[in-house]
């Protein structure tokens, strides 16, 4: 299941972040605002994709068994929400 | 005793069946008439409760904080609290979507009769009421 966001979401969040980032104290600027904006926007669309893969390699995954597992039943689901966790806990999240 | 057992007995439908029920055919954004009974998918309601789940938001506010640091784009003194306050503010905006999602199905529930008699497609008047409702708010789509 794809997540898709609108180009109007996708900015609109980058502009609440950036708005934050502006009145956050500890937090020191070294480019101008707009490249700043345009980063988080890459950032975001980024992670969409990624999640288009995590989304793919899930559905694979499920695929690859030796039972058939039809898709949308009650079993389909809960492989699909556990191998989709998985992989997206198995990412880093260490600066 | 016997009551008892059928109060027991309600209360078991109720949490079982029948909240599970209204809870997924009223996610499906469709008119109850129209959907048929489907407990695999009745089940797995809770996989649609958000636009993106916690892993999700949790992981895109660590990578656009990791990417504005590491493209020298900002310093932060506290980059977890930076990332915690990014998950709260993505949370928070896709929260605002979640309950306009909810208005939208009373305001449809309240004139189902009138859909129903006139035909109307529920999905299309749920986007227009949508649309509507969000522009009103300021709440971005």
């Amino acid at each position: 299941m794809s997540i898709k966001l609108s180009r109007e979401k996708i900015n609109f969040l980058a502009r609440q972040i950036l708005n934050f980032l502006f009145e956050n104290d500890e937090v020191e600027f070294l480019d101008e605002s707009n490249d700043i904006r345009l980063s988080i926007v890459k950032s975001i669309e980024e992670e969409l994709k990624l999640y288009d893969l995590i989304d793919k390699r899930s559905t694979e995954k499920i695929e690859s068994q030796k039972k058939s597992i039809k898709e949308g039943s009650r079993e389909w689901e809960i492989l699909y929400r556990k191998y989709y966790n998985d992989e997206i806990t198995k990412l880093s999240k260490f600066f | 005793m016997h009551l008892s057992l059928w109060y027991l007995f309600l209360l078991f439908a109720a949490v079982v069946l029948f909240i599970p029920y209204t809870y997924y055919l009223k996610k499906n954004n469709q008119p109850l008439e129209n959907q048929s009974l489907n407990f695999s998918k009745m089940y797995c309601i809770f996989r649609y409760e958000m636009r993106l789940s916690k892993n999700q938001i949790d992981h895109m506010a660590f990578y656009i904080t990791r990417n504005l640091i590491k493209d020298n784009k900002i310093i932060s003194e506290n980059k977890n609290n930076l990332m915690e306050d990014f998950v709260n503010l993505i949370t928070e905006e896709f929260q605002k979507e979640d309950k306009l999602d909810q208005e939208v199905r009373v305001i449809l529930n309240q004139h189902m009769e009138k859909i129903r008699n006139e035909n109307i497609e529920y999905q299309t008047m749920f986007r227009m009421i949508k649309t509507k409702l969000a522009k009103e708010k300021d709440i971005i789509l």
